[in-house]
């Protein structure tokens, strides 16, 4: 077993009216690795308590030869988006320290974002996740 | 602490500081310069390929100016 302290991704936001003086938000974030049979593309991956699934970018799936129209189907839902379809594909998550088989979501919803959510279903049931916010730090335990 | 590379992140807000908003964007896999960026993830891709870059990082410049993340 073994334990990953990693710091919060600062990243600075611009001013606005309700934070006129800009801002610096810090996100819980890694450097991901997707796999499919031989195929791979790193990405962002904000770790995300509140996401019952690993997802990513609809984009993403062409490069990982996987298709949408294979894909099983379903609609799912977050903030400001509603009724998404969401493919699902068998994947596998590299951390560069550790590979895990996960049951990844593709939607086109992330694709504005341009990086992927880590949730419950994949990623938290593989390892133990606390947050240190106050100190900046985040820990993944690998068991 | 342990050593774990690809846990590592940056801060590459200062990289992509003059890339057009919504690009698609690849970071060298040290994530210490911009490889390639491209409307289209195909293109950014394809790019990176040609440049070198087998492992690039992908993300996107935000196209609004929505900041606040609630996922």
């Amino acid at each position: 077993m073994a334990t990953y302290p990693v710091a919060y991704t600062d990243v600075p936001l611009p001013a606005c009216a309700a934070f006129p003086n800009g801002r610096t938000a810090i996100r819980p974030a890694l450097i991901v690795t997707l796999v499919n049979q031989g195929k791979q593309l790193s990405c962002y991956g904000i770790v995300d308590s509140g996401a019952d699934h690993c997802v990513f970018p609809r984009s993403f799936m062409q490069p990982l030869g996987l298709d949408p129209l294979t894909a099983p189907t379903e609609m799912s839902s977050g903030l400001g988006t509603t009724n998404m379809p969401t493919h699902f594909c068998n994947i596998a998550i590299d951390l560069g320290v550790i590979k895990i088989p996960v049951y990844a979501g593709f939607t086109v919803g992330m694709d504005q974002l341009g990086f992927g959510l880590l949730g419950q279903a994949g990623f938290f049931e593989a390892f133990r996740i606390t947050f240190d916010y106050r100190n900046k730090l985040f820990h993944v335990e690998i068991p | 602490m342990l050593a774990a590379p690809r846990l590592a992140l940056k801060d590459v807000s200062s990289l992509l500081s003059g890339i057009p908003k919504g690009a698609w964007v690849a970071l060298s896999s040290d994530e210490t310069r911009v490889v390639a960026y491209a409307a289209e993830l195909q293109e950014v891709l394809q790019k990176a390929k040609e440049a070198g870059e087998d492992k690039p990082v992908i993300l996107r410049v935000p196209e609004a100016e929505t900041t606040t993340l609630l996922l």
